[in-house]
């Protein structure tokens, strides 16, 4: 068990590469807080966990509200004693060529992507540096380095790439480490939506796109967020990693 | 921790230093080490502390940048073995000067070990890696080949070189479900900054009065976050993950682990 006992918060855990990240960590014996909007989602990850002799309690909201990131970081001391790792994983896309973007398609994007990791972040720190020791992962996406239809996402990705180095800087004296993890093709909900031509489009040049060939899956960033959550990683910080079949270099 | 059971690793320069964390860390995770040095004493001992531990290992003495020497010892390799699934690029030497001082010897030597090295060695166990569908190349940059730093010149441009060769293969090699990634280490006690130290402690007044090792440790600690300076297995364990089948999906990348003091 790489992270036993270790308290665990991990937003937008209902499904995807959130509910994926929340697994593996009740696995290898972290206490989880399960975030979610969707409440049946949250409270049904919840229930595997416990079913498996884990220990997770669930804090519905959106990471875009102050209040639900204060009850985040207050239940997880409240019922596990601490905060020692914090996953920025809760995201949205509201995608649109450029021309045609709206203000509430921006607004909104930012607000979950940007605003929520801020919050979440600034939250949970407070407990962190007061003992000295705590693991920051965010989640960021190749769109960052550019995608036609998501000028806001790609804003927000890129903008979490600057956040984690600035809050690495900081709270690098006082034990904490801060990375964040750039996927891009994992075979989720949020990329099962996309519209079929483009679908078909990517299948088609898959092995073009990367040198691996495969879409990934949500364990594949599963595993890197729990590297980096636990003690292996201990000297890495404000780093960027791509777990994306080589699709960025 | 990633079962590299029945696995066979080579790691270059095992010798001493990072090499030789390394490959311990290997061992520990159940590969069989085929530990390479340009010293052979020094890779002996390290295959009988393996051995002592009731793990496997050959010990070879190789000098990386030498075309007939590497082929010679991946063929031998193969012969004990049968097979090879991880290769570690880790042999490699510093250079310290400034660039209008450096010799010609001093820029061959770096480019020949750090980055023809890590070509030779690539090239041939690449060649065997590819028919099984299978392998893992971890090579060791360093920070110096993201920024390049005063006084060791020849060694950046090599290490920026590992990191070029490193996605070149990545892209020729994914075909095959062969991962290449290079891990960038920060700044580590070695010889090359003993007199990048004393350098420093020549030209900088402030700094007169320390020892080379002194001027280092000060310069680590105000530009790394973590505020330390790094260990051996710091290294050793993110080389042992980018091997393991947890890192199935992480290709061309360069990592830094060096406590924050880069974060490019």
């Amino acid at each position: 068990m790489r992270i036993k006992d270790k308290v665990a918060i991990v937003t937008g855990a209902g499904r995807g590469i959130g509910e994926s990240i929340a697994f593996r960590f009740a696995a290898e014996g972290a206490k989880l807080i399960v975030n979610d909007v969707n409440e049946a989602d949250a409270n049904r990850k919840v229930e595997t966990i416990k079913s498996k002799g884990g220990q997770a309690v669930a804090v519905i909201g959106s990471v875009a509200s102050r209040e639900v990131a204060q009850k985040m970081v207050d239940t997880a001391v409240k019922e596990f004693g601490t905060v020692d790792i914090l996953v920025n994983n809760a995201g949205i896309i509201r995608d649109a060529m450029l021309h045609k973007m709206t203000d509430e398609q921006w607004d909104q994007v930012i607000e979950v992507n940007l605003k929520g990791v801020f919050l979440c972040t600034q939250c949970a720190a407070q407990v962190m540096r007061e003992k000295k020791y705590g693991k920051i992962i965010n989640i960021s996406s190749s769109s960052w380095r550019g995608n036609p239809g998501q000028l806001n996402y790609s804003a927000t990705k890129a903008g979490v790439i600057g956040m984690t180095k600035t809050a690495a800087k900081e709270l690098g004296p006082k034990g904490i480490n801060v990375n964040v993890i750039a996927p891009a093709l994992i075979w989720t909900d949020m990329t099962k939506s996309m519209p079929k031509a483009l679908l078909e489009r990517v299948e088609q040049s898959l092995a073009f796109l990367m040198p691996l060939n495969r879409w990934g899956q949500p364990e594949d960033i599963a595993n890197l967020a729990l590297f980096l959550a636990s003690d292996e990683s201990s000297f890495i910080t404000g780093q960027l990693i791509h777990c994306d079949g080589g699709f960025i270099m | 921790m990633y079962n590299l059971d029945g696995q066979i690793a080579i790691v270059t320069g095992a010798g001493s230093g990072l090499g030789r964390a390394i490959a311990l860390r290997l061992s520990q995770e159940g590969a069989t080490i085929a530990a390479t040095d340009l010293n052979g004493e020094a890779v002996k001992k390290l295959v009988g502390e393996i051995k002592d531990q009731k793990r496997s290992g050959l010990s070879i003495q190789m000098d990386v940048s030498i075309e007939i020497d590497v082929e010679r010892t991946v063929k031998q390799i193969l012969k004990n073995f049968g097979q090879i699934d991880i290769l570690v690029n880790n042999a490699g030497v510093g250079s310290a000067g400034l660039i209008i001082n450096h010799s010609e010897e001093d820029w061959d030597k770096a480019m020949r070990v750090n980055l023809k090295g890590t070509f030779l060695c690539s090239r041939a166990v690449a060649k065997e890696m590819i028919p099984r569908k299978r392998g893992r190349i971890v090579n060791i940059s360093s920070i110096g080949g993201k920024s390049g730093e005063e006084l060791i010149g020849a060694y950046c441009a090599s290490k920026f070189g590992v990191i070029g060769l490193t996605q070149v293969m990545a892209k020729e090699l994914g075909r095959y479900m062969i991962t290449v990634n290079a891990v960038c280490p920060g700044y580590i006690w070695t010889p090359m900054w003993e007199s990048l130290g004393q350098w420093l402690k020549e030209n900088i007044p402030a700094l007169a009065q320390l020892s080379p090792r002194e001027v280092f440790e000060k310069r680590v600690k105000s530009v790394t976050p973590l505020r330390r300076p790094q260990e051996p297995e710091d290294i050793a364990n993110l080389v042992a993950f980018l091997a393991s089948e947890e890192a199935r999906n992480i290709t061309g990348q360069a990592i830094n682990v060096d406590g924050g003091a880069l974060m490019h």
